[in-house]
Formats: C-alpha cells, sequence, structure tokens
C-alpha cells in the first residue's frame, strides 16, 4: 500500500509547475513577519497562520485529488499515509514519517526532518513562542475538512524551538455526516 | 464516431448548492430554477444513500447513472463532494472519464486555483465556461 502512495506522489509532483525553493521561502517568511508587525502578539499570528493554511487547504485538497487521481481512503491510516506521499511530496517535495500511533487509530505524528519553509530560519529569544511553519497546520486542517473530517493539527515538537526533531500532531476527532439538503427528511 | 447529444450540465457542491448549471434542446417543464435545482439535489442525494444503504459490501459506492426512455443522467462525485451531472441522450456510454477530466482540468485549474472565487459560490468565470464549452463541443453535439 505504502509503495502505491509513494509512486502516485512522484506521479503527482511530476505534473505540478515548480518554482525556486527561495522564492518560497522568502514568500513566506515575508508573510510570517508582516503578521508579527500588525499582530504584535505571536498567539494572534499562530493562529492567523492557522487560518490562512485552512483556507489554502480548502483549496488544495481538489488540486491533490485532481493530479493524483486517488479516490476516498478506506480508513485514517492510508489517510495519513496519503498526507505524507502524496500531499507533502505534491506541495512541498518531502514525505514527512508517520509515527507514534494511537491504540486507536486514529492519532498520529509526522516527523519532519527537512522543512522546506525553515530553511534559513534562527527564532530569536522574544520569538520562542512562534510557531513559524503553523501554516500548514492549517492547511491539513482545511484539507480533511473538505473530506468531512474534523482534525485538530499542532507541532507539539519544533527544531526551531531547539528539540531534536519537527514532531506535527494530527488528531480525528470527527468524521462529519453527509450534509442533508435543506427541507429534506423533515 | 457520431456525437451523442447532450441536454445539460451540471456541477453542485457537497451543500446542494448549485455552482453551474447550463442547458441545450429541453423541452419540458423543467425550468432550470432554484427549486428545480434543488429537486435535482434532493433525488440525487437520496438515490445515493439508497444505494449505499443497500451495498451488500461496506463501501462508499456511488451510482454512476441512470436511464429513462429519454435520456440518461451521469453522475460523477468527487471525494470533496462535489457533484458532476450530465443529461444526454439514453444510449450514451458511461460518462465518467469525461466528468471526471473536466473536475480535474477545467474546473480545478478555473475555478478552485482562482483565490478570487469563494467557494460554495455561483461559478461565473469566463475561462471556465469557454474552456467548458470547447470541451463539450468537441465531445458532444450540443445545439440551441
Amino acid at each position: 500500500m505504502a509503495a502505491k502512495h509513494v509512486r502516485m506522489g512522484e506521479a503527482a509532483l511530476s505534473k505540478v509547475d515548480k518554482i525556486n525553493s527561495e522564492v518560497l521561502t522568502f514568500t513566506y517568511g515575508a508573510i510570517v513577519t508582516q503578521l508579527i508587525k500588525d499582530y504584535e502578539d505571536i498567539e494572534e499570528v499562530n493562529k492567523q497562520l492557522e487560518n490562512m493554511g485552512y483556507n489554502i487547504g480548502l483549496r488544495l485538497i481538489d488540486e491533490l485529488i485532481a493530479k493524483s487521481g486517488i479516490g476516498r481512503c478506506a480508513d485514517f491510516r492510508e489517510t495519513a499515509e496519503v498526507i505524507s506521499k502524496i500531499g507533502f511530496k505534491m506541495f512541498l517535495g518531502i514525505s514527512p514519517a508517520i509515527v507514534n500511533w494511537n491504540g486507536e487509530y486514529s492519532e498520529f505524528s509526522l516527523l519532519i526532518d527537512e522543512n522546506p519553509l525553515t530553511e534559513f530560519v534562527e527564532l530569536p529569544e522574544q520569538y520562542r513562542g512562534l510557531h513559524f511553519s503553523n501554516l500548514i497546520c492549517g492547511v491539513i486542517r482545511g484539507a480533511m475538512e473538505t473530506l468531512q473530517m474534523k482534525i485538530e493539527c499542532k507541532f507539539v515538537k519544533d527544531q526551531l524551538r531547539g528539540d531534536d526533531t519537527t514532531e506535527l500532531r494530527v488528531i480525528l476527532k470527527e468524521i462529519m455526516a453527509d450534509e442533508v439538503p435543506v427541507g429534506y427528511g423533515e | 464516431m457520431e456525437k451523442k447529444t447532450l441536454y445539460a450540465f451540471y456541477v453542485f457542491d457537497g451543500r446542494g448548492a448549485r455552482l453551474y448549471s447550463d442547458n441545450w434542446n429541453q423541452k419540458s417543464g423543467w425550468r432550470n430554477d432554484d427549486e428545480d435545482h434543488k429537486l435535482m439535489y434532493g433525488m440525487l442525494f437520496s438515490l445515493n444513500s439508497f444505494v449505499k444503504k443497500i451495498n451488500p459490501k461496506p463501501s462508499n459506492a456511488n451510482f454512476h447513472h441512470f436511464t429513462t426512455s429519454t435520456y440518461r443522467l451521469h453522475c460523477y462525485e468527487t471525494p470533496t463532494r462535489l457533484k458532476f451531472i450530465m443529461l444526454t441522450e439514453p444510449n450514451t456510454d458511461d460518462l465518467r472519464e469525461e466528468l471526471r477530466f473536466i473536475y480535474a482540468n477545467i474546473f480545478v485549474e478555473y475555478v478552485i486555483k482562482n483565490p478570487l472565487y469563494k467557494l460554495h459560490d455561483p461559478v461565473e468565470s469566463e475561462q471556465f465556461v469557454s474552456h467548458l464549452h470547447r470541451y463539450l463541443k468537441q465531445k458532444f453535439a450540443v445545439e440551441g
């Protein structure tokens, strides 16, 4: 199963246009610094980044499906594979390792050892609380919500903050039911 | 191969909002207004939940088309719950490939990826409409 997703991810990556990675890191860096200037509160910056990511994720998921040709996942374990092997691969060129499943297979972690967004970043002391790449959490949440999965996603470890790895925790909260059309079944 | 006649094309989102519709050669009481779209979405919704309910194996099976003596309705639903629908003459082959093509190569490209398009709103993009019409004319007989 994993090999299939690796292939699909690589095929999808070959179909999309690429940009220079510095353009991405500098643009993203400019957004983060502007948010810090505008909000002057690191927690609020984290929230705004997540929110921006969410709005991106709502759309990005259709691009992923269109380019990769993947159908609905059989279970959340497959979802994790698709996020790492197709999603991250297509849009950031990396495939984070999937680790630390909980017993019910509703929570897992993604280990990101090379994060293109933080290639040139060093966190100064006063920004310790900043989740620099929090946009990614939002993207995953938005994408999953379009697929009717309510999830929570957050950074639990971050190399920028001195941890040994960068770990993203993804928690499945709820699978949402089909929305019933207005005036139906009453 | 002779082109089949296309009567109508619709896109709905997962909430039942009509994002786009087009119709040709229709001579019935179908007014193609909000009321009619609600009826159609309700019918597709019921049909899909029924199809799932009687499914002998648990899975996300959707129906693909149904046929009457005068037309065939084709439906392709994406994992993101967008529904692409076509009404054609009855003896038309399965059109899931064509509907998927429209989703992946026209709808995602010119609608979803446009940052200024507000999700769930009706589609007004000229680019989308012109690419869609070019594709439909190439594949189907579209008159009137």
